[in-house]
C-alpha cells in the first residue's frame, strides 16, 4: 500500500514534467531534449535562492518561477526562432545542444554537488491504513492538481490560451488572422520552461537536486509519448501507468530493469498505438 | 568524354590528371602518417577513422533517407558486445565475430525500421531511442553479471597468427575499412536505392505514388546503416580491447548526430569532415587549456567546460551554416573555380 | 577517392596545428584521474583535493630536490572506457611517471591493463584489485594501494566493518547490509555480512542500490519490513540524502554503521533532513576525520588546505588523497638512477610512510606486498556538536591473517 502511495506521488511529479514537455511540443512541434537540464538548472537555482534568501519559502519560489519563465523566453528568442523552417533533425539537435550547454553551466556553477530543497512543511503524517506521508509530498500532490487545473483553464478560457491552441493547430492560418506568432510561441516556451522548472523543484524536494536526476527526468519523455504528444489530458493516466510499472518492477523483479521499463512501454505504444492514449491520429501525420 | 552508358555510370572520381595526383598524395599521406607521427596522434587518427564509419552510416539513414535515428550508440554497443561475448567467452576469431556483429546489426536494423513504416519524423526518432535504451539495458545486465561491471576484456584479434596490436597496425586496418565503406555508400547513393531514399526523404507519399516501394527502402536504409554502425562498434571494441556499456550512452549518439550536422547532412564528404572536427574538438580544447594555464579550480571542471563549448559549437553551426562544413567547402571550391569571376555561368557543368 | 584526398589534407593541417616543443625533463609528471562529475563525484572529489593540496604544498617547498611535480588532473566519470582513454592519453601523450586513480572500482581494471602493458605504476587510494595485495601471485608489479582493497577472494573492509560492529553493538542485535551496486561495494557488503554471521550476528536484510538512483522508496520499504537493528551501509552521501529521511518517515530509527564513503557535505545535508537528532549513527573508517579529531598529521593537512585553497570542509577523504600524494612524492624522492617508470616502481616498493596519526599506522610496501598493514576505527556522529567523535581505538588488521581465515 505504501508502495502505491509512492507511485501516486511519482505520478504527480512525472505529470508535471511531461506537461512541460507537451506544452512546448504543442507550441513549436519540437522535441525539447533540453528539458532534463532545464529542470536541473532551475532546481539548483531554487536551492541557492532558498539558501541565500531565506524567509518564507514562497519568495524564492516565485523568484525562480519568474527566472525560469524568462529563461524560456530567452531560449525561444535566441535559439528556436532563428531555426524556424529548418529540418526536424537540425531543431532536435539544437535542443540537445542546448541541454548540453545548460548541463555544463549547472556543473560549473554548482560544482556537481547535491543540493536539497525544503518546502517548509516537513512533518510526517499517518493516513488511514497505516500509510505514512510527509508534508512535502502533500505539497507535491496539491501543486500538481492546482497546476493542471490552472493550465486547463488557461488553455480553455483565456485569450492567450486560445491563441496558443490556434497557433499549435495551424501556424500559417493563425498568423494570417493577426495573432502575433512569435509572442505566443515565446510565451508558450516560457510556460513550458516554468513548468519543467517546477517539476525540477518537486524532484529536488523529494530527492535532492544533483546531476543524477537526469535519469529520472528522461522518463517524462516516455510519459509524454504514451499520453500522446499533443495532449495535456493524456499526461496524467500515462504518468500513472509508467510510475506504477516502474515501481512494481523495481520492488518485485529487478531494480535495474525498472529504468528500462518506461522505454519498453513507450516502444510498445509506438508500435501499437502511436498517437498515445489521448492524442489524435492526425498528430502523427503532422510531422 | 564518355562514350557509352557503362562509362557514364561508373564512379568517375579520378578522371582528370589533377585528381589522379591528389589520389597519389592521399595514399602517400595514408602510408607515411603513422611512420612519422607520435603514437598518440596515430591513436587519434584511428579514433577518427571509426568515427568516420559511424558518421557515414548515420548520414545514410538520417541525412539521405531522412529517417531520424537516435539509436546510434545502441547499435554500436550491440556490435561491441557481440564481439566481446563471442570473442572472449567463446573464443571465436575475428573473421567470425565481425560478420556476427554485422548480422546482429542487421537484425537490430530490421527491428528499428519497423516503426518507420508506420510513423514519421520525430516518432521514428523516439522509437530508435527506445531501442537504444533497451540494448543499453541488456548490455549492462550482461556486464553486471559477467565480470564485476568492468566491461568485457577483449584480446587483440589475430588472423592466421598475425595479431592486430599496436596503433600502427590498426591504422592500416581501419582506414581501408573507411575507404571501402565510403565507396560502398557512394555507390548506393548514385544508384537506385540512393535515389529512392532521396525521394522518400523529400515526400514519401509522392514517392509511393511514383511506384517506389517505400517500406522496403526505409527498412533497407536502416539495415545498411546499422550493419555499418555495428561493425564500427565491433572494431572499436577490438581496438580498445574493451567492451563496456558506459561508452555507449546517449551522449555518443549526440556526438555522431553533431558530426553529420556540422559536417553536412546527406553527403559523404560532410560525414568525414564532421567526424574529424567533432573527434578532434575535445583534444584541441585540452591542448588549448594547457596553453592558457587555466586556474586549478576550473581544471576540475574542464570536462564541463569542454562539453559546454561543444554544445555551443553545434548551435553556432546550426544557426550560421545549417548545411555544414561540406557546404563551406563547396563555397570555397566554387570561389576558386570561378575566380576571377564571381558568379556561376548559366550553363551548369556536370560534377 | 576525392574524400581520401580531402581527409589527407585535413590530417596534415591538423598535424601542423598540433606542432609541439619537445618535453623538458625537469618536472616529474604524475597523472591523477578522478571521478568528478560521474556517479561517485561527491565522494571522490575531496580525495583529489587532499592529493592536490599535498602536491601544491610540496611544490611551494621547492619540489623534490628541485624538480617540481606536475600533476595532470582528469575527470574519468567512473566509466571504464573513459578511464582507459584518459590513461592512454596520460601514458602516450603526457608521458606520466605514474597514475593515481580515484574512482569507482569497476573503472579500474582497464587502466590496470594499460599500466601493465606499458609498465606504468598505478597508485590507488581507494579500491584496487588483489593485484596490490599479492603482486607476485597476480603478476601485478605496477599496482599499489594505499587504501582499501576489494577482491572477491579477500576484502579487508568486509572484515573491518564487523570488527567495529563487534566493539560497538551486542551480539543480540540483527544486522542488515545495503550498498552501492558496484562490484567493490557489493563484495564489501557480502563479506561484511559473512563476517558478521561468523561473529555471531543474525543477518536479516541485504540490498543494492545502483549509484545514481534518485528515489529510494522501494529499498526503504524493504528495510522497514526486515527491521534490522543495525544497518551496515556502504554507499556515498547522495544516497544518504535520499534514503535516511525515507527511513525515518516510515518509522525505522535503528543504528547505522556507515562506511566513510560519504562526503561530509552530503552527510550533513542528510542529517539536516532528519526530524529527530539520532545518537546511533556510527562510521567505520580507515582515515581519521581530522577536522573534528585533532592529531599531528591533521594539523599539517589543515594548514596546507588553508594555504592552497579548498572547496570542501576538512574530511576523512582528504586524508586518502594526502597520504597517497605523500607516498608518491616520497617514492619520487627515493628514485635511483634515471627518473623513469621502473625506477619509480622500485622506489614505491620500498615505501615506509608515516601517516602521523591520520591512518592509525605507517603505510609500508615491499616487493611482495603492495598493500601493507591497515587499520580501522569507529567514529560516532555527535548531533549536538555536529561533528565526529572517536568511538573505538585503531584496530590493526593484517590482510594475510584474514585471507587465511576466510577460506
Amino acid at each position: 500500500m505504501q508502495l502505491l502511495l509512492s507511485v501516486f506521488i511519482m505520478t504527480c511529479v512525472y505529470s508535471v514534467l511531461a506537461s512541460g514537455f507537451v506544452t512546448i511540443y504543442k507550441a513549436s512541434r519540437v522535441l525539447n531534449f533540453a528539458f532534463a537540464d532545464m529542470a536541473l538548472v532551475v532546481g539548483y537555482l531554487t536551492a541557492t535562492f532558498i539558501r541565500s534568501v531565506g524567509g518564507p519559502v514562497v519568495i524564492p519560489f516565485i523568484f525562480s518561477f519568474f527566472c525560469s519563465f524568462i529563461l524560456g523566453l530567452l531560449i525561444y528568442r535566441l535559439l528556436i526562432r532563428p531555426m524556424v523552417g529548418e529540418s526536424l533533425l537540425a531543431t532536435t539537435i539544437s535542443t540537445v545542444a542546448l541541454g548540453i550547454i545548460l548541463n555544463a553551466v549547472a556543473v560549473l556553477a554548482w560544482k556537481a554537488d547535491i543540493q536539497t530543497i525544503t518546502l517548509g512543511w516537513d512533518d510526517y503524517y499517518t493516513l488511514p491504513g497505516n500509510l505514512r506521508i510527509s508534508g512535502t509530498e502533500i505539497i507535491v500532490v496539491l501543486f500538481t492538481a492546482v497546476l493542471f487545473v490552472l493550465l486547463g483553464l488557461f488553455y480553455r478560457f483565456s485569450i492567450i490560451g486560445r491563441q496558443m491552441r490556434a497557433t499549435a493547430e495551424n501556424f500559417l492560418l493563425s498568423s494570417q488572422r493577426g495573432i502575433d506568432i512569435h509572442l505566443i510561441t515565446g510565451v508558450a516556451w516560457g510556460i513550458g520552461t516554468f513548468v519543467t522548472g517546477a517539476a525540477g523543484i518537486l524532484v529536488g524536494a523529494i530527492a535532492g537536486v544533483s546531476l543524477n536526476i537526469g535519469g529520472v527526468i528522461i522518463k517524462a519523455l516516455a510519459v509524454a509519448l504514451v499520453g500522446g504528444l499533443g495532449s495535456l489530458r493524456g499526461v496524467i493516466p500515462a504518468a500513472f501507468i509508467i510510475a506504477l510499472s516502474e515501481r512494481l518492477v523495481n520492488y518485485y523483479i529487478n531494480p535495474r530493469l525498472s529504468v528500462t521499463i518506461p522505454f519498453v512501454i513507450m516502444l510498445l505504444v509506438l508500435l501499437i498505438r502511436p498517437w498515445g492514449l489521448c492524442g489524435t491520429e492526425e498528430e502523427t501525420e503532422r510531422v | 568524354m564518355k562514350r557509352s552508358y557503362i562509362e557514364d555510370m561508373v564512379l568517375s572520381a579520378f578522371d582528370t590528371p589533377f585528381r589522379k595526383r591528389c589520389l597519389a598524395a592521399g595514399v602517400a599521406v595514408f602510408i607515411l602518417y603513422p611512420i612519422f607521427s607520435p603514437p598518440f596522434f596515430v591513436h587519434i587518427s584511428n579514433l577518427v577513422a571509426i568515427a568516420c564509419m559511424g558518421a557515414m552510416a548515420l548520414n545514410l539513414v538520417s541525412g539521405t533517407a531522412g529517417l531520424l535515428s537516435l539509436g546510434h550508440a545502441g547499435f554500436m554497443c550491440a556490435g561491441a558486445f557481440t564481439v566481446g561475448i563471442l570473442g572472449s567467452r567463446f573464443g571465436l576469431p575475428i573473421w567470425m565475430t565481425l560478420p556476427a556483429a554485422a548480422a546482429v546489426g542487421a537484425l537490430l536494423g530490421l527491428f528499428s525500421g519497423l516503426p518507420s513504416l508506420r510513423l514519421r519524423g520525430i516518432y521514428v526518432g523516439i522509437s530508435t531511442l527506445a531501442i537504444h535504451y533497451i540494448v543499453y539495458y541488456l548490455a549492462s545486465e550482461y556486464q553486471f553479471f559477467a565480470g564485476y561491471s568492468q566491461g568485457i576484456r577483449i584480446e587483440d584479434p589475430s588472423v592466421a597468427a598475425f595479431a592486430f596490436s599496436g596503433k600502427k597496425t590498426w591504422h592500416f586496418l581501419l582506414w581501408p575499412f573507411v575507404w571501402l565503406t565510403g565507396l560502398f555508400i557512394a555507390n548506393l547513393l548514385r544508384s537506385r536505392p540512393g535515389r529512392a531514399w532521396l525521394a522518400i526523404r523529400d515526400r514519401d507519399i509522392a514517392a509511393k505514388v511514383m511506384g517506389i516501394h517505400v517500406g522496403w527502402y526505409k527498412i533497407s536504409a536502416f539495415v545498411v546503416s546499422t550493419v555499418i554502425t555495428s561493425v564500427s562498434g565491433a572494431l572499436y571494441a577490438y581496438y580498445t580491447n574493451l567492451a563496456a556499456v558506459e561508452e555507449y550512452s546517449f551522449y555518443l549518439t549526440i556526438s555522431y548526430l553533431a558530426m553529420i550536422i556540422v559536417g553536412g547532412i546527406g553527403s559523404i564528404l560532410g560525414s568525414i569532415l564532421g567526424a574529424f572536427l567533432i573527434t578532434l574538438v575535445p583534444y584541441g580544447l585540452i591542448y588549448l587549456f594547457g596553453l592558457l594555464r587555466v586556474a586549478s579550480y576550473l581544471r576540475d571542471y574542464l570536462y564541463a567546460l569542454e562539453s559546454g563549448l561543444f554544445g555551443l559549437l553545434i548551435i553556432m553551426f546550426l544557426l550560421i551554416e545549417p548545411l555544414g562544413l561540406a557546404e563551406i567547402w563547396r563555397r570555397i571550391r566554387t570561389f576558386f573555380e570561378l575566380w576571377p569571376f564571381k558568379y556561376k555561368p548559366l550553363m551548369i557543368t556536370k560534377r | 577517392m576525392k574524400r581520401g584526398i580531402v581527409a589527407g589534407m585535413i590530417m596534415v593541417g591538423v598535424l601542423m596545428g598540433f606542432a609541439r616543443v619537445a618535453d623538458a625533463k625537469e618536472p616529474y609528471i604524475i597523472g591523477c584521474q578522478t571521478d568528478v562529475t560521474g556517479p561517485g563525484g561527491v565522494n571522490y572529489t575531496p580525495v583529489e583535493e587532499g592529493f592536490r593540496v599535498y602536491m601544491e604544498a610540496l611544490n611551494a617547498r621547492g619540489g623534490i630536490n628541485g624538480h617540481p611535480v606536475k600533476v595532470i588532473y582528469e575527470d574519468n566519470k567512473s566509466s571504464p572506457p573513459r578511464a582507459a582513454a584518459i590513461a592512454t592519453k596520460m601514458i602516450l601523450e603526457d608521458k606520466v611517471l605514474g597514475i593515481c586513480l580515484i574512482s569507482f572500482s569497476h573503472s579500474h581494471p582497464p587502466v590496470y591493463e594499460l599500466a601493465k602493458k606499458h609498465g606504468v605504476p598505478v597508485i590507488a587510494p581507494w579500491s584496487s584489485p588483489a593485484g596490490a595485495w599479492d603482486p607476485v601471485k597476480y603478476e601485478a608489479r605496477e599496482i599499489f594501494a594505499t587504501g582499501q582493497v576489494m577482491h572477491s577472494k579477500f576484502d579487508y573492509l568486509g572484515y573491518s566493518a564487523p570488527q567495529v560492529l563487534a566493539k560497538l553493538f551486542p551480539k543480540t542485535m540483527t544486522v542488515g547490509g545495503i550498498s552501492y551496486d558496484t562490484p567493490g561495494a557489493r563484495i564489501f557488503t557480502n563479506w561484511a555480512l559473512r563476517w558478521s554471521e561468523k561473529l555471531g550476528y543474525k543477518v536479516v536484510y541485504r540490498g543494492d542500490i545502483p549509484p545514481g538512483t534518485v528515489d529510494a522508496t522501494p529499498w526503504a520499504l524493504k528495510i522497514v519490513e526486515a527491521k534490522p537493528d543495525v544497518l551496515i551501509t556502504s554507499f556515498g552521501g547522495d544516497l544518504l540524502v535520499y534514503l535516511f529521511p525515507q527511513l525515518e518517515k516510515l518509522g525505522w530509527t535503528g543504528a547505522i554503521l556507515g562506511g566513510n564513503f560519504t562526503s561530509l557535505e552530503s552527510f550533513e545535508k542528510g542529517m539536516a533532513l532528519l526530524k529527530k537528532p539520532r545518537e546511533n549513527i556510527y562510521m567505520w573508517t580507515s582515515t581519521l576525520p581530522f577536522g573534528d579529531i585533532p592529531v599531528r598529521g591533521g594539523e599539517e593537512l589543515l594548514e596546507a588546505m588553508k594555504k592552497h585553497g579548498h572547496k570542501f570542509r576538512p574530511w576523512a577523504h582528504h586524508v586518502s588523497g594526502w597520504v597517497t600524494a605523500g607516498v608518491v612524492s616520497e617514492a619520487l624522492a627515493r628514485m635511483e638512477g634515471q627518473a623513469d617508470r621502473s625506477a619509480l616502481i622500485k622506489a614505491l616498493e620500498k615505501t615506509n610512510f608515516d601517516t602521523k596519526g591520520l591512518m592509525g599506522g605507517p603505510i609500508q610496501f615491499s616487493p611482495a606486498d603492495h598493500y601493507g598493514m591497515t587499520y580501522t576505527m569507529g567514529a560516532k556522529w555527535d548531533p549536538g556538536k555536529k561533528g565526529w567523535t572517536k568511538a573505538t581505538d585503531w584496530i590493526k588488521i593484517d590482510p594475510k591473517e584474514i585471507s587465511k581465515l576466510s577460506e
